[in-house]
């Protein structure tokens, strides 16, 4: 097992490096320029100035050299630094990442406590009254673009209710300092609200249609019969027998999942102006931060691929067929 | 063999899969009796509900199968009072949870699938005894591993924490037959256990049937199609033709004195029994869709001797030997002793 | 193909024999679920092809002296902030919509197939590349890159955002249907018919495109309709940032990103809340019809 992990592990070096340069000939054909943003717009440095701050970002150099000196630099930990924030990356995604991994693993904590039991029981009772509803229900939840049930969540719910309708805390509040920490805890619970919900019902809805569809493949299997003979309660048929098996696919799904929670979820946290990764990625896109793109992007690609690597991992653990070898 | 106590009645069993285009009959009308320590063969062709009645039998008929009202299943084994019995077509969901894998189990056709995949083979058998009984995990265990070897499982104390992927069909099926005896149940059913085995294989399990029936004193309830294993194991017979039984007799008066001509058709079409030299028989037509089941005996259509009366209504058991009866109305014609089902049973 | 006759027993039961296109299509018109999808579907297209055009407006009709009003018999669904027709500018946008959905997963299974199609049926070092290239556009963060590459192509005129935007959903989706189809010419490959088809002296081209593909083209009509049901929610995401289709062309993205002005968000719902609802109406539709395809074409469900 750590053998085959670490073997893992060594083929991603190849596959990262093939993606940051992909990524880097996209950062760098985007128009605008660094030294702009650096200099912050409308600026009147003198040419002279210009040509120090593109020395001092390295700008003069061929694009093969840049490519290879963010290598070095990335190598020796150092991810460069922010041009319009005029802070280093690392400490940027370092403080940012938390809120997006509060946010997605809140959501996704809630999705599973409904998804699971639901899911179990449509399969059970599949065809039945309540099967129908709860396929209807997940089908919008797929089917929805997330923005706009954002914003019909926005328009019926916050604006009467008067929930916050964006960001993480009370710009008031946190910059006068909260009194007591759980004031500080009410104020992001109940910002928290609506994202939260969004991001639940999308993932209840991938995940409940998860289990059902392999409760469904498993339910009829000999083996849930042959559970039953041996004079089994019904729920330790389902739940033992049956949902032991239907869980190896969900688990590998989890599996994926898992890593993804520390990527942003770039149009939902733009949406609710939530300071994650998500929005600082599209924030730098469009100021043309160009150390700052490059870190989430190759940052979310490496989560990609440890989500598959963790998800095969995930199959062998749960799965005694399987047997992953070096 | 007459003396032995009946642990098993089926009276009028009925079940029904109601489907869109109306209710599959299945069963319709199904009854014989089970004596205890007699292994009792039913043989048939596939779809005639040998397995239904099986499964009905453990009440695992599921949806949209449905045991009709008034089919009696009386098991009359380990219960408090043996005369009445318990009815395991009414029993509540308790009740038959007690029966299942305790007082009756089963073993199924595909070895392979009807072992949970991701549990241990031990884990399987623990389960069953420590859902019956108050024992401890340990003393469990010791126990499956003895059930395993006497299934004839070498090194059974390592194969125990096996995962049934990593043993062949015909161990699983010995692991299965341990699990289904791992309570000393009265009644073991076994629906074609040999069926998706190799032929050597198949001897080897039909043999370890036999001998822990003579060992643990349980009656054998085999499902098969195929009468060579009739001949090798089978106290008695019963043939079963689309949904019922059509002649009951011991296997060596079936053998040698079958009366429905739906028997004798099988007997002919069977290889080793038929001449040699002579091509076999081919009983004509095909069985009747349980959705559109004749008025009168079911085999009417495909019957050589078909007469009128055969059209319009159900032949009544006729006794031709000591336990031998058969349905057909050419026996009743010639005014052999005729009687109810129940004075058969007397 | 001539028609065969059914054959009904005298006992009342019907015996047809029918081809897998047959049945699919006869478990997928059971389906009353799926047959809905279908419907709204359907209909959907027909409005976002007629509607524009006997409203008889242009594109680049405005009014500002009747800007943000309110529904009315007039403007069955108001006007926006330069006095267009709302009614107008929703079915326009979802002509965009689809169309970009189309094209995106037009993109996806030519892609898919060809990639996987030539690595299933070639192996070895070619099938090493290709699995290794796919893997590596699957990492690929999906929106943020889609982003990031969008803001590269400001050459690209305004009127024909709308192909670049199929294009980079097309580009990067197709991994998963590559995937897909490789494992299943990799299990054909191996059966009798493509002996057969080698002992014929068939050509490779006639082999893959003839005799294997048909195969797996049930796999690749089910993925392609879901595939345009997720190409339909990208670019409304993708537009609804401004970073995809850009007005004045309208599409549902573009539409709905008119909320993130808080006043017509507030204010003037009609302008942006009609594009989201027939959105989500499409691309449900459009799921259940790739659902139920799928539960037709399966051949473990039958009937």
């Amino acid at each position: 097992m750590l053998r085959y992990t670490i073997k893992r592990l060594l083929t991603m070096i190849p596959v990262v490096l093939v993606i940051s340069i992909m990524i880097f000939g996209v950062v760098k054909a985007m128009p605008g320029d660094e030294v702009t943003t650096y200099l912050g717009p409308g600026s009147r440095a003198s040419e002279q100035t210009r040509m120090e701050v593109r020395e001092k970002l390295g700008l003069d150099k061929s694009l093969p050299e840049q490519y290879v000196r963010w290598l070095g630099r990335v190598a020796t930990g150092d991810l460069g630094t922010s041009v319009a924030l005029r802070k280093p990356v690392s400490e940027i995604i370092g403080s940012y990442i938390w809120n997006t991994f509060y946010l997605n693993v809140l959501a996704l904590i809630i999705a599973l406590i409904f998804a699971i039991p639901v899911g179990i029981k449509q399969a059970v009772k599949k065809g039945s009254a309540f099967d129908n509803f709860w396929t209807v229900f997940s089908l919008l939840g797929i089917s929805v673009p997330t923005f706009f049930f954002a914003l019909v969540l926005i328009f019926y719910v916050a604006l009467n209710f008067g929930l916050p309708l964006s960001g993480m805390r009370d710009t008031m509040l946190s910059s006068f300092g909260y009194q007591s920490a759980w004031q500080e805890f009410c104020d992001v619970a109940v910002h928290s609200i609506l994202p939260v919900t969004v991001l639940a019902f999308g993932s209840f809805a991938t995940f409940s249609r998860y289990v059902r569809n392999s409760m469904v493949e498993v339910i009829n299997m000999d083996y849930v019969r042959t559970a039953r003979a041996k004079g089994l309660k019904e729920k330790t048929v389902i739940y033992k027998h049956a949902f032991k098996n239907a869980q190896i696919p969900l688990v590998t799904l989890l599996g994926m999942y898992i890593p993804s929670l520390f990527s942003g979820a770039v149009i939902l946290e733009t949406v609710f102006v939530w300071p994650g990764i998500g929005k600082v990625l599209i924030d730098a896109v469009n100021q043309r931060d160009t150390s700052l793109i490059m870190a989430c992007l190759v940052f979310s690609a490496i989560l990609m691929i440890l989500g598959n690597l963790l998800s095969d991992l995930c199959y062998s653990l749960v799965d005694p067929r399987v047997k992953v070898d070096g | 063999m007459s003396i032995n106590k009946k642990i098993l009645r089926v009276e009028d069993l009925r079940v029904y899969f109601h489907t869109k285009k109306g209710d599959s009959k299945a069963v319709d009308g199904n009854h014989f009796t089970m004596y205890e320590n007699e292994t009792l063969a039913i043989v048939g062709e596939s779809g005639c509900g040998k397995s239904v009645t099986a499964m009905s039998i453990l009440g695992l008929v599921s949806e949209p199968g449905e045991i009709m009202p008034g089919s009696k299943i009386i098991y009359m084994g380990n219960v408090d009072k043996p005369e009445d019995g318990l009815n395991l077509a009414t029993a509540t969901d308790e009740q038959l949870r007690d029966v299942r894998g305790n007082e009756i189990s089963m073993i199924f056709q595909e070895p392979m699938t009807s072992l949970n995949p991701v549990f241990t083979v031990g884990d399987q058998i623990i389960e069953n005894i420590t859902i019956h009984e108050s024992v401890s995990k340990e003393e469990a265990r010791k126990r499956a591993i003895d059930l395993l070897g006497q299934v004839g499982i070498s090194r059974p104390e390592s194969i125990i924490d096996n995962y049934p992927f990593q043993l062949s069909g015909g161990m699983c099926q010995r692991v299965m037959i341990a699990m289904a005896l791992s309570c000393n149940p009265k009644l073991l059913i076994a629906d074609e256990p040999t069926t998706a085995l190799d032929v050597t294989i198949q001897a080897q399990i039909l043999t370890l049937m036999n001998q822990l029936k003579e060992k643990f004193g349980t009656s054998i309830m085999l499902i098969t199609h195929d009468l060579g294993v009739v001949a090798q194991v089978a106290d008695h017979v019963n043939v079963m033709y689309a949904g019922k039984v059509v002649e009951t007799a011991p296997v060596g008066e079936l053998f040698k004195n079958p009366k429905h001509p739906y028997t004798v058709g099988l007997m002919h079409s069977m290889p080793s029994l038929a001449t040699e030299g002579e091509r076999l028989a081919v009983i004509k037509g095909t069985v009747p869709n349980p959705l559109y089941l004749p008025k009168g005996c079911h085999f009417a259509d495909r019957c050589p001797h078909v007469m009128p009366i055969c059209r319009e209504k159900q032949p009544k058991a006729t006794k031709i030997a000591s336990r031998h009866r058969v349905w057909c109305f050419l026996y009743e014609q010639e005014e052999v002793v005729q009687e109810e089902i129940v004075e058969v049973e007397a | 193909m001539a028609k065969k006759d059914a054959v009904v027993l005298d006992t009342g039961e019907k015996i047809e024999s029918i081809g897998p296109w047959a049945i699919a299509w006869r478990k997928f018109k059971a389906n009353r679920v799926a047959m809905a999808g279908l419907v709204i579907f359907i209909l959907i297209i027909l409005s976002v092809i007629i509607v524009p055009m006997v409203m008889g407006i242009s594109v680049s009709d405005y009014d500002t002296s009747i800007a943000n009003q309110a529904p009315s018999a007039a403007h069955l669904l108001g006007t926006d902030n330069q006095g267009r027709d709302c009614l107008y500018r929703l079915f326009l946008g979802g002509r965009i919509s689809i169309i970009v959905g189309l094209l995106a997963a037009l993109l996806t299974v030519v892609l898919g197939c060809l990639v996987g199609g030539i690595s299933g049926y070639y192996g070895g070092m070619t099938d090493n590349l290709l699995m290794r290239f796919s893997e590596i556009v699957y990492a690929l963060p999906f929106t943020p890159m889609i982003i990031a590459v969008a803001a590269t192509m400001v050459w690209v005129p305004q009127s024909q955002k709308m192909y670049t935007v199929a294009l980079l959903i097309g580009l990067l989706s197709w991994p998963g249907l590559a995937r897909l189809v490789r494992g299943q010419i990799l299990t054909l490959r191996e059966q009798e018919f493509m002996q057969a088809c080698t002992a014929l002296g068939l050509s490779d081209f006639s082999k893959i495109f003839k005799h294997l593909l048909p195969n797996v083209i049930s796999l690749v009509i089910v993925n392609a309709t879901l595939q345009m049901a997720s190409a339909v929610l990208t670019e409304a995401g993708l537009s609804f940032l401004g970073m995809g289709v850009m007005p004045p062309t309208p599409s549902w993205g573009n539409l709905m990103n008119l909320a993130r002005d808080a006043r017509i968000f507030q204010y003037y719902p009609w302008q942006w809340m009609p594009a989201g609802l027939m959105c989500l109406l499409t691309v449900v539709s459009i799921n259940l019809v790739g659902e139920g395809l799928r539960d037709a074409f399966d051949p473990k469900e039958l009937q």
